[in-house]
């Protein structure tokens, strides 16, 4: 590791003399309210397909979709995870009542959650409203359904049907006598 | 718009099959003639149309069932005609870089950030010790979170 670095601030000096101690308190500051310049800097994390094959029964997913966000949360979601989220009353995902509201604690993975809504809303306004689908709501997680957009919905086709007959149709057209 | 939603999807579909047809025919005559060509700048154009069918202004309803009870006197439907109409309005409007995330929707997997996130001092020293870091700021300077998000050092 390279140690011959020229510090030109007392905050660097401070932090070389003691490189493990913890970094400065959290300012008292929820995420929502943070300046848009900031939230524009916000690293979302990484993105999957659109598809119900994607979600696992351990997970906690954000959906970002035309008319809004939607929290997802899994049947199996990590308990500690789930309290760190909704508070430490809440002993399990399975447990959380339909209707439930994301509530703004003071907690890591709250605070990160509520980062990542405030970062995305910041890139979509005027305003994308969160609805929050608990394991117990089915009529949510039956309206979610339609937000897969590689998955078939009633009439439209997903994804693959629909690539498998345009390549047939092209085909056809490639065959056909001229 | 003269004609209900299965024959506009058809429509747009059958338009999007002529484009891909007329690429493969003109700019990629000698492919394999089973393999499905796309051009670079079109190759998600069928996942963008998948994705387009499933917004307000294009899903179809189902055909609704006789009211009964227990059950509601406006039926289940995808979307109504005040959405729909509302939708497909907006959808003329936006810029391809909002059009994308508009009809595409976003998946987030929030559980799989669990373990990333450190909050560090920030200082030169320690960014050099973790090697490559990606700032994630969520937060104000300088208690910043930074996604140790690769072990190489840029400077060794």
């Amino acid at each position: 590791m390279q140690h011959g670095i020229a510090l030109d601030s007392d905050d660097d000096l401070a932090a070389a003399s003691d490189p493990d101690a913890p970094g400065p308190a959290r300012p008292a500051q929820h995420p929502s309210s943070l300046s848009h310049e900031l939230l524009q800097r916000v690293l979302l994390p990484p993105t999957t397909y659109p598809s119900m094959e994607q979600l696992s029964p351990h997970g906690l997913y954000l959906l970002e979709h035309a008319a809004g966000l939607t929290l997802l949360v899994g049947p199996d979601c990590d308990e500690e995870t789930v309290r760190e989220v909704f508070g430490p009353a809440v002993p399990a995902a399975i447990a959380l009542a339909k209707g439930t509201e994301l509530p703004e604690l003071d907690t890591e993975w709250n605070v990160r959650v509520w980062t990542i809504i405030a970062a995305i809303r910041s890139r979509r306004p005027p305003f994308l409203p969160l609805t929050v689908v608990v394991p117990a709501d089915l009529e949510g997680r039956g309206a979610v359904a339609r937000l897969f957009a590689e998955d078939k919905f009633d009439y439209a086709p997903s994804y693959v049907d629909l690539l498998c007959e345009m390549h047939t149709s092209i085909q056809k057209k490639l065959t056909a006598p001229p | 718009m003269a004609r209900d939603l299965v024959q506009v999807e058809r429509a747009v579909t059958e338009q999007a099959t002529e484009m891909l047809h007329s690429y493969r025919k003109h700019c990629a005559p000698h492919s394999s003639p089973g393999q499905l060509i796309l051009p670079e700048s079109l190759k998600l154009l069928p996942v963008y149309l998948s994705a387009l069918y499933k917004t307000a202004a294009f899903v179809v309803n189902r055909p609704q069932p006789a009211p009964g009870p227990g059950r509601s006197p406006y039926g289940e439907v995808a979307a109504r005609a005040d959405v729909r109409l509302a939708n497909a309005l907006y959808l003329n409007s936006l810029t391809p870089s909002r059009l994308v995330p508009f009809i595409y929707p976003r998946l987030y997997a929030l559980h799989r950030l669990g373990g990333w996130v450190r909050r560090l001092r920030v200082a030169r020293m320690r960014l050099f010790a973790e090697g490559g870091l990606a700032v994630d700021a969520v937060d104000e300077m300088p208690s910043l979170c930074l996604h140790a998000s690769s072990s190489s050092r840029p400077h060794s």
